[in-house]
């Protein structure tokens, strides 16, 4: 295991956040994120195109830069800092990952399109009834069409592709699908989400036309949702640093009692306190991120991260607002809009006791 | 020529090739360790080391610990009092004592803790007034691990009441085997007497056991705490599973059942996260899902805990700028530890009412529930770790102060 990064990933780092800085400001952020279609085209665009990351870790020959798990993790850890707002996550990570764990031919002819940012692709494998496995699932596809409902789907509003997860009648096998955004007999319906930089959708199919694009089963779901936890705890790491250098800054210029509130003991202790779960959570992410292809350790590392950096993110994100006062509590004062991404991000995928659960599982015991 | 890992390797292979013996005398092999710089890889040549860079000591521990071969005498304070006289005294100082530290022929104890001054060091009372040809002490130590025991203590004396609390002191070797120093031992709360209470009566230290300058105890001492956190930060050392056979493990075993004996319940101070999985299998608590929930918390933050430290090893081995991360090992140690506790609380259950023979794990797990305590209050409590990381790490305002001006005028105990 590398528990250092490279000098080029610390140089793709640097670069991503940079770029980050400069173009995806959080004052940008507001801006899109109540725009339609919530978010700036342009800018997923320059990253995923002009920058190379729309396929960081997709093969060369479908169009991906061909690297590691770790540097999509990398550039992830950034845009959480930065609360980037985009189809990043669900387009150029959750749907890339489908369509790479489908493996054939047919959902690869999509990656071209999505790692070049020619298209946003989403996935829909939620239901309120299949959460994190796929035995309760009631969307179904017969000839071609599909049936029923899904959940939480991220950018579902505004997606071109929707790849979605179904059970394949009759056989009653599993199939993951690919719907054109525009297709008929699906129908879109935007939820407000609490988290504002990160668009929900629910999805209804009333035989909605449908291509089947690969064999979908428990283990290639397994493998999905792993990876998806390790990219969101990857990225949870980013913005619960953020939120301890916001903390550390408001709290070097605030003063009180005649000194900054930073030279106060309640508040370096908490900051002390933020650092260790960040670090614990950053050395889960971090290392989880090399298991991506050991079939053995993968869910036990993608659990640990999840269930760490969930807690971590929570945690220095109401420590954040806490050491604001009451500004901290404001709708002008930007932490709140992290606050919602952390508290969305700790149930999403599963939470931090559900993990702890799984990790043990993992564990054999 | 550069240390290279392979280079490394390759070296120690051979030399523990052709010189360890299982059955070697123990103190006659750690002097070959001495004398041939394996002992001390890091130090310089012409001190019993061998000028390798601190990324690579690693390896040369996992070649030790490959073929079972016993290395330098670490219990206790050894290993800062050797780093501090190493980089504080002079050469006939680090003549005289470093051999014998380090062979473990030489017992040694730190003698920083007053009942007046703990948290607060530079506030130290106890005094030490040069006359003649000597340095007469008089004062009072308490917490002192080993005192009983040894035959040298690290002392942090006040030598100047009229310049500010830091300036004043200054930093000595005091023969702890004299007429003026009286050792009392204490009863810790999990019945253990592993520190004392040292009174020094016009006891005498003589003019070359004072290190570094008159006043410039303070940096000494910070000298000696940071290796004493740095070995806190380091990873815990492989425990052999089961002793090997060989006459030098006999040797080992019997210096740890007498000189290690104040450090036989420190283990459990730690949680013995290692126990944790057999014992709720064991107390059939396995299936009870806030065992569960607790017992994978505890697991993961001593994972991440291990990689924490790795990461910050990696970083140094690579010479990339100390992060955050290598800051942080003595309070997660603080944080598993009681974690730790909480595990084997609930898994032990009523069972945690017992103490003694008749107690779970012949009470084992009753020392663990009052050993943890200490963790968080030895070698700094975890309130002065947590400023240290907010204003060295974070780089945090200082707290305004109320002990400026001369020693003297500055309010006390
Ligand atoms: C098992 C054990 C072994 C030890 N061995 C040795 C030894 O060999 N040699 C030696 O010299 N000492 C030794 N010590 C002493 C140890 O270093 C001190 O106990 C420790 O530094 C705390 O000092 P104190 O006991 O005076 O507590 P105090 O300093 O009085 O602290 C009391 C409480 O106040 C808090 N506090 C104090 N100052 C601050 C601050 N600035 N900010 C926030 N909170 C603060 C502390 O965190 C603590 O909770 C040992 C202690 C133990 C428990």
């Amino acid at each position: 295991m590398e528990f250092a990064l490279t000098a080029e990933q610390t140089q793709l780092r640097d670069t991503v956040a940079q770029f980050l800085e400069s173009r995806c400001p959080i004052s940008h952020t507001r801006e899109v994120m109540t725009s339609t279609p919530g978010y700036d085209k342009e800018r997923w665009v320059n990253l995923g195109r002009d920058m190379g990351l729309g396929g960081i870790h997709a093969p060369t020959e479908c169009g991906g830069a061909g690297l590691s798990y770790s540097e999509t993790c990398i550039v992830l850890e950034q845009m959480g800092n930065a609360l980037y707002c985009g189809p990043y996550f669900s387009s150029n990570v959750l749907a890339v990952n489908a369509l790479l764990i489908g493996g054939t031919t047919e959902s690869r002819q999509f990656l071209a399109d999505l790692v070049s940012c020619n298209r946003t692709a989403t996935i829909a494998f939620i239901e309120e009834d299949a959460l994190w496995n796929l035995s309760g699932v009631q969307c179904s596809e017969r000839d071609g069409r599909i049936n029923g409902e899904k959940s939480y789907v991220f950018n579902g509003s505004s997606a071109d592709l929707i790849l979605v997860i179904a059970r394949c009648q009759p056989e009653g096998i599993f199939g993951l699908f690919a719907l054109d955004g525009g297709a008929k007999g699906l129908h879109k319906d935007s939820v407000k989400s609490l988290d504002l930089t990160r668009q929900l959708a629910r999805l209804t199919l009333k035989n909605a036309d449908a291509l089947r694009l690969a064999d979908w089963n428990e283990h290639k779901h397994r493998q999905f949702l792993d990876l998806a936890c390790i990219a969101l705890a990857n990225e949870m790491v980013g913005g619960a640093q953020r939120m301890l250098d916001s903390a550390l800054e408001y709290s070097s210029t605030r003063v009180q009692f005649g000194r900054t509130i930073g030279s106060l003991q309640a508040i370096k202790h908490k900051c002390a306190e933020m650092l260790l779960k960040i670090e614990f959570a950053r050395s889960a992410a971090l290392c989880a991120a090399q298991f991506v292809r050991d079939e053995s350790e993968r869910s036990k590392m993608a659990s640990m991260a999840k269930a760490m950096a969930s807690d971590a993110f929570m945690n220095a994100a109401s420590e954040c607002i806490q050491i604001h006062g009451g500004i901290g509590f404001t709708w002008e004062n930007d932490t709140h809009l992290w606050y919602r991404r952390a508290k969305s991000s700790e149930v999403y995928l599963g939470d931090s006791n559900y993990h702890r659960e799984n990790y043990l599982q993992s564990l054999g015991l | 020529m550069q240390w290279t890992e392979a280079r490394v390797r390759q070296e120690v292979r051979t030399w523990l090739g052709e010189n360890w013996d299982p059955n070697a005398r123990l103190i006659e092999w750690r002097n070959k360790l001495m004398d041939s710089g394996w002992g001390m890889p890091a130090w310089p040549t012409h001190w019993f080391g061998k000028d390798m860079p601190d990324g690579l000591i690693p390896t040369v521990q996992e070649e030790f610990a490959r073929v079972n071969a016993v290395g330098v005498a670490r219990t206790g304070i050894r290993l800062w009092a050797a780093e501090t006289l190493l980089a504080h005294g002079n050469d006939e100082q680090r003549e005289r004592f470093l051999r014998k530290i380090l062979t473990g022929e030489e017992i040694w104890c730190q003698l920083f803790s007053e009942p007046g001054s703990g948290s607060d060091l530079a506030g130290v009372t106890t005094r030490a007034e040069r006359k003649g040809q000597e340095w007469i002490v008089n004062g009072q130590k308490v917490w002192t691990t080993s005192a009983h025991h040894a035959d040298y203590g690290l002392l942090l004396a006040r030598t100047n009441w009229d310049v500010p609390k830091h300036q004043g002191m200054t930093y000595f070797v005091v023969d702890m085997k004299q007429e003026g120093v009286e050792v009392r031992p204490l009863k810790q709360m999990n019945g253990h007497a592993s520190f004392n209470q040292v009174f020094f009566t016009d006891a005498r230290i003589p003019l070359n056991n004072r290190i570094d300058e008159e006043g410039n105890g303070w940096r000494v001492a910070m000298t000696t705490l940071m290796h004493e956190r740095r070995a806190a930060n380091a990873l815990a050392g492989q425990s052999r599973s089961k002793t090997p056979e060989g006459t030098i493990y006999e040797e080992e075993r019997c210096e740890n059942t007498v000189l290690s004996e104040p450090y036989t319940w420190y283990p459990q101070r730690a949680g013995r996260v290692d126990l944790a999985i057999d014992r709720a299998a064991a107390t059939k608590t396995l299936d009870n899902p806030v065992v569960r929930q607790e017992l994978a918390q505890l697991l993961m933050m001593s994972q991440c805990s291990e990689w924490t430290a790795l990461r910050a090893r990696a970083a140094r081995e690579k010479g990339q700028p100390q992060g955050p991360e290598g800051s942080l090992g003595k309070l997660a140690n603080s944080y598993i530890a009681r974690q730790a506790l909480r595990v084997h609380t609930i898994t032990t259950g009523l069972g945690s009412m017992l103490e003694g023979e008749d107690a779970p794990m012949e009470g084992l797990i009753a020392e663990i529930l009052l050993s943890v305590p200490a963790i968080s209050i030895a070698g700094g409590t975890d309130e002065i770790q947590k400023n240290i990381i907010a204003e060295r790490v974070l780089g945090m305002e200082k707290e305004p102060r109320l002990d400026g001006g001369p020693f003297r005028e500055v309010r006390k105990n």
